[in-house]
């Protein structure tokens, strides 16, 4: 088939264009690839994060009572919308992971591995536990632990001593956070284990799944409520209920992140169909004249329209061509690094049919649509004017902003003309300055991220003013306590921290919690602050810190604060601990960095609570901020002065063993914000350079008569370099605004994530400078090529271009 | 042989408005061109030839007056029907000759065909070649317009102008941009054009040019100022 005159047309074009058309394929292909990475890793990790839990058949509730047999089983199945139901039992103690470093231990107790079907977990390497010694490891906490398969692992328990326990397996569990980030030892014994270590091998907690877990949350809490109840009314007393929200513990903070990046990769998909509008405008622009020629022998704009739409149209499926497969494979390389640190197993990597689909629609679609207008600009021009087009023109003489910015330039007619130039086509200069900009922001954004994170880390640090805090196997006496550590050498100030487990209260007397099965995530805790204490200064967001003369007074921090709708200044709080009630009234919010929902109060108030006046739950001890191995060498001597005094310490972490806890979970996210401005800011580079490549066409008649009067070819270079630069630092003060509200939403969603209430924002000037360093050499690079061009060209050739 | 008028402009007049006020480029022009005619539009720069001929086309808009073009009032067209009306009914030859740059002597020929659907596409490279040939350029065919000298593509310009077999043809100084001996050769091939039933409407200011045709309209400052037979 011969192809008809104005196709052939559009080919000889293309011919002739092919250093912009191919700058567009690129610039689409990124965003197609952004767009098409993200959301691969998107619809395979939100697939695999959901298939990985629901593999392990997770509890939909698991109940704390004093003590499961077969009639409570048997009682408890035959509940209204229980479907299964196990008895299991979960201790924490801690482990040894260096010379003087422990590190917390969470033990999962399962009388039957083989058997059991609630909340299972895999064997990936060597054999369930048989023996009394022996420890099965999740994979991510053999690396935490120090330790390998058939190797030992020294673990304490709060009720026993010191004991060697041999790993005879490796377990992966997709349903708990990754050892690495929570700095904790995971293991599954048998309660013939406990009996060696020391502890009670009862097993307490009645794990039940329940029919539609995941979709009726309400039908669930129902049918737990009334096991509970069922439990009370047979004569079990239930301490605790714990629904953990069905769902991987880092799945909310996942799938927001990944959400906001797909909204960055979308942004600059966009970005390169904004790119293709200008470079269309670039390609068109010699072409006016043709365009009108073509309308004055018959062509109707709607047919020439067509002609350039058709262009588009292929370079984007050329675009999709490159940036899809090379953008699922990115995003399957995404998934496969997120679930590794997520300790997830990728089941498969396939994306479905409908992302292909997509991805084609919007790799077309969007540049189609942005290059509409500059094609509708150019084909609804009426032939006269396309015949007259002579190149730039000002209507009426420069504006007011146009005098304005030229007298910055002072009296260098170059830089006035490149000042002119610049603005002189408004539409063309907003698309280039909304490019540029909006990378500028990106990058911006990412290090003002970066700097806020760092800052709550800093901030973290700034409010805690001890170095290493000790829990107790249940509460010791406070004056033995305090003359043991402080006699030790190397600590400064030890003062008694206690805290313990809360709920929120409930007109059933029942104890729920929304706690996660580590026990950790999701939980509410009562903290005592001692009198004056100087080791915590959490900043004060309303009412007052803790006073001697609230007498049940409390403050809670904006992580608690949350778990209470509506809670103010004034309201009371009544929460559940040690199965009691306890009512406070909260007197001020603290803004915390880093830290769980914690409710705080006077050591005298958590006394009457948890009916331990005089006693502790443990110690904090500021050492003078030492360096690690010395914190460590002071920590064992305290644990020590303590076995000596004889209390035994359960938990022992220091402030370095915490950072490690919380620093290093937001980097890749800042990478990956980094690598997406990266990939913005080539496309509006690309932009730039497009920009300045139609304006040294459209102005050869203009550079042909300022070398007839005597501009050398350097003067003319400098102009339009200058011109270059010129946009690129008008984008960066663009950016700086523009990264103000994005730093805020990126910090909202972040902080809503994964650390509660806020990140707290950084809008930092230190941002700026790299950006305006980066953008004012790449737009001297861009604006190279079009600068020789327009130097290179003859008085002769410029003269007579049409 | 007495023929009825082709072209009737009434009472037309074009303002273009400037940072320096209105400037009045056409001021209440009335003229007829019968069909067949081959008519010179004469006169010194700025006196509107070129005005009178984009109005004559539809390239530009009357501020005033009416222009009928055969049965159609070219005035009351919007653009997409002036290029539809362009492509069937004149045929416009520019002084730059202004062929498309990528497209080669024949694709250019062949391209108002496409636009306007006038002949099946089977055909229309049979008609080019035999408009080609009729203006001595058959041979050029398949070359792009850069190879060829500027009286071979002016001939090629008017092979196209007469592409959809128009009934006017409309030229804007067609030997503006060549030597004595090529304006002589395109001058004769319009009078054949004229011979043959067309009407030529020629904007020069070549006054012997003027010879070729029946009837030379003069303009003077936007006005016509005499329309007469040549003096030779």
């Amino acid at each position: 088939m011969t192809l008809s005159p104005r196709w052939r047309k559009l080919r000889g074009d293309i011919a002739q264009a092919q250093g912009r058309l191919l700058m567009m394929v690129i610039a689409i292909a990124m965003g197609v690839f952004a767009v098409a990475s993200i959301s691969t890793a998107y619809t395979i990790l939100e697939r695999e994060i959901a298939r990985n839990y629901l593999a392990t058949n997770p509890a939909a509730a698991l109940i704390e009572l004093d003590g499961i047999d077969e009639n409570v089983l048997a009682g408890a199945r035959a509940r209204t919308g229980i479907i299964g139901v196990e008895a299991a039992g979960r201790v924490t103690g801690r482990v040894k992971v260096g010379p003087n470093e422990w590190l917390p231990l969470l033990l999962f107790v399962v009388p039957d591995f083989r058997a059991a079907h609630i909340s299972t977990v895999r064997l990936q390497a060597g054999r369930w536990p048989a023996e009394p010694d022996a420890v099965v490891l999740e994979r991510t906490a053999v690396p935490v632990a120090n330790t390998a398969l058939d190797r030992e692992l020294q673990v304490q328990m709060p009720h026993g001593a010191e004991r060697a326990l041999k790993v005879t397996g490796v377990v992966h569990d997709p349903s708990l956070a990754p050892a690495w980030q929570e700095q904790t030892v995971y293991g599954y014994v048998t309660p013939a284990t406990l009996s060696f270590l020391g502890e009670d091998p009862s097993l307490r907690i009645l794990k039940v799944t329940v029919k539609d877990a995941s979709q009726d949350r309400a039908g669930l809490e129902r049918a737990v409520i009334g096991v509970a109840e069922w439990l009370k009314s047979s004569g079990h007393s239930v301490a605790e209920i714990r629904i953990p929200p069905y769902q991987h513990p880092h799945q909310g903070m996942m799938t927001s992140v990944v959400r906001m990046l797909l909204v960055f990769s979308v942004l600059t998909l966009i970005l390169g169909a904004i790119l293709t509008a200008t470079l269309t405008s670039s390609l068109l622009a010699p072409q006016v004249r043709q365009i009108g020629v073509m309308k004055a022998i018959g062509a109707r704009s709607a047919q020439i329209k067509h002609i350039y739409l058709g262009l588009i149209a292929a370079i984007g499926l050329v675009a999709v061509g490159i940036g899809l497969p090379l953008g699922i494979a990115a995003g399957q390389a995404l998934a496969a690094s997120t679930a590794a640190m997520l300790n997830l197993e990728l089941t498969e990597g396939s994306v479905p049919a409908w992302l292909y689909g997509g991805q084609v629609l919007i790799g077309v679609g969007l540049p189609l649509a942005a290059a509409l207008l500059p094609i509708r600009i150019a084909t609804r021009r009426t032939v006269r004017e396309t015949l007259s087009d002579f190149g730039v023109r000002l209507a009426a003489g420069p504006g007011r902003v146009i005098r304005w910015l030229s007298r910055l330039s002072g009296r260098d007619p170059a830089l006035v003309l490149a000042i002119r130039n610049s603005v002189s086509r408004k539409a063309r200069l907003a698309l280039t300055l909304g490019l540029l900009a909006a990378a500028g922001a990106m990058f911006m954004t990412s290090l003002n991220v970066k700097m806020a994170w760092q800052r709550n880390l800093t901030e973290a640090r700034a409010e805690r003013h001890f170095d290493a805090e000790f829990m107790f196997a249940g509460a010791q006496p406070q004056a033995t306590v305090l003359a043991a550590v402080s006699a030790v050498t190397g600590v400064r100030r030890v003062e008694p921290w206690s805290s313990l487990e809360a709920s929120i209260e409930r007109a059933d007397g029942l104890r729920i919690v929304r706690t996660y099965p580590d026990g950790g995530h999701g939980s509410l805790r009562l903290q005592a602050v001692p009198a004056g204490s100087a080791f915590l200064s959490p900043k004060v967001i309303a009412g007052h810190w803790l006073s001697e003369l609230d007498a049940g007074g409390a403050v809670v921090n904006e992580q608690a604060q949350s778990m209470f709708p509506g809670l103010r200044v004034g309201d009371r709080i009544h929460l559940v601990v040690r199965g009691a009630g306890a009512d406070l009234q909260v007197t001020g919010v603290v803004r915390e960095h880093l830290t769980p929902a914690t409710v705080y109060t006077s050591p005298q108030t958590f006394g009457q609570i948890a009916r331990e006046p005089g006693l502790t739950e443990g110690v904090r001890v500021d050492m003078g901020s030492p360096d690690e191995r010395s914190a460590g060498e002071v920590i064992a001597r305290i644990e020590r002065a303590l076995g000596n005094s004889g209390v035994k310490v359960t938990q022992s972490i220091s402030q370095a063993q915490l950072g490690q806890a919380l620093g290093g979970h937001l980097y890749i996210l800042i990478f990956t914000l980094v690598a997406m401005s990266i990939l913005m800011g080539i496309v509006g580079v690309m932009g730039l350079g497009s920009a300045m490549m139609i304006s040294v066409l459209e102005r050869t008649r203009e550079f042909a008569v300022m070398r007839v009067i005597g501009a050398r070819a350097g003067a003319i270079r400098r102009g339009v370099i200058a011109e270059g630069v010129f946009v690129g630092i008008l984008s960066t003060v663009i950016a700086l605004v523009l990264s103000a509200p994005l730093t805020m939403a990126v910090d909202w969603i972040v902080g809503a994530a994964s650390l509660g209430p806020a990140l707290g924002t950084v809008l930092s000037a230190a941002a700026m400078p790299p950006w305006l360093v980066i953008i004012v050499l790449s737009a001297a690079v861009a604006s190279a090529y079009p600068a020789w061009r327009a130097s290179k060209l003859t008085i002769r050739q410029a003269l007579s271009f049409q | 042989m007495q023929h009825q008028p082709l072209i009737s402009m009434t009472a037309v007049s074009k303002a273009y408005d400037s940072a320096a006020g209105s400037i009045v480029a056409l001021r209440d022009v009335s003229l007829d061109v019968r069909q067949g005619e081959f008519v010179a539009v004469i006169g010194k720069s700025g006196s509107g030839k070129t005005t009178l001929i984009n109005l004559l086309t539809g390239i530009d808009s009357p501020s005033a007056g009416t222009i009928r073009v055969a049965s159609t009032n070219v005035h009351t067209l919007d653009q997409e029907e002036l290029s539809a009306w362009r492509g069937r009914s004149v045929g416009i030859v520019f002084q730059f000759f202004q062929l498309l740059p990528t497209l080669t002597i024949a694709e250019n020929v062949m391209l108002p065909m496409d636009f306007c659907n006038s002949y099946p596409a089977a055909r229309r490279r049979a008609r080019t070649m035999d408009l080609l040939e009729q203006m001595g350029i058959a041979d050029q065919a398949n070359k792009l317009p850069a190879a060829l000298s500027g009286g071979q593509q002016q001939r090629a310009a008017i092979a196209r102008a007469m592409a959809n077999d128009p009934p006017l043809i409309v030229a804007d100084e067609p030997t503006g941009n060549l030597d004595s001996r090529t304006s002589e050769e395109v001058m004769e091939f319009f009078a054949r054009l004229v011979a043959a039933g067309k009407t030529v409407v020629m904007v020069t200011h070549e006054r012997d040019l003027g010879r070729y045709c029946a009837r030379s309209i003069r303009l003077m400052d936007g006005a016509v100022v005499s329309q007469e037979a040549p003096r030779s």
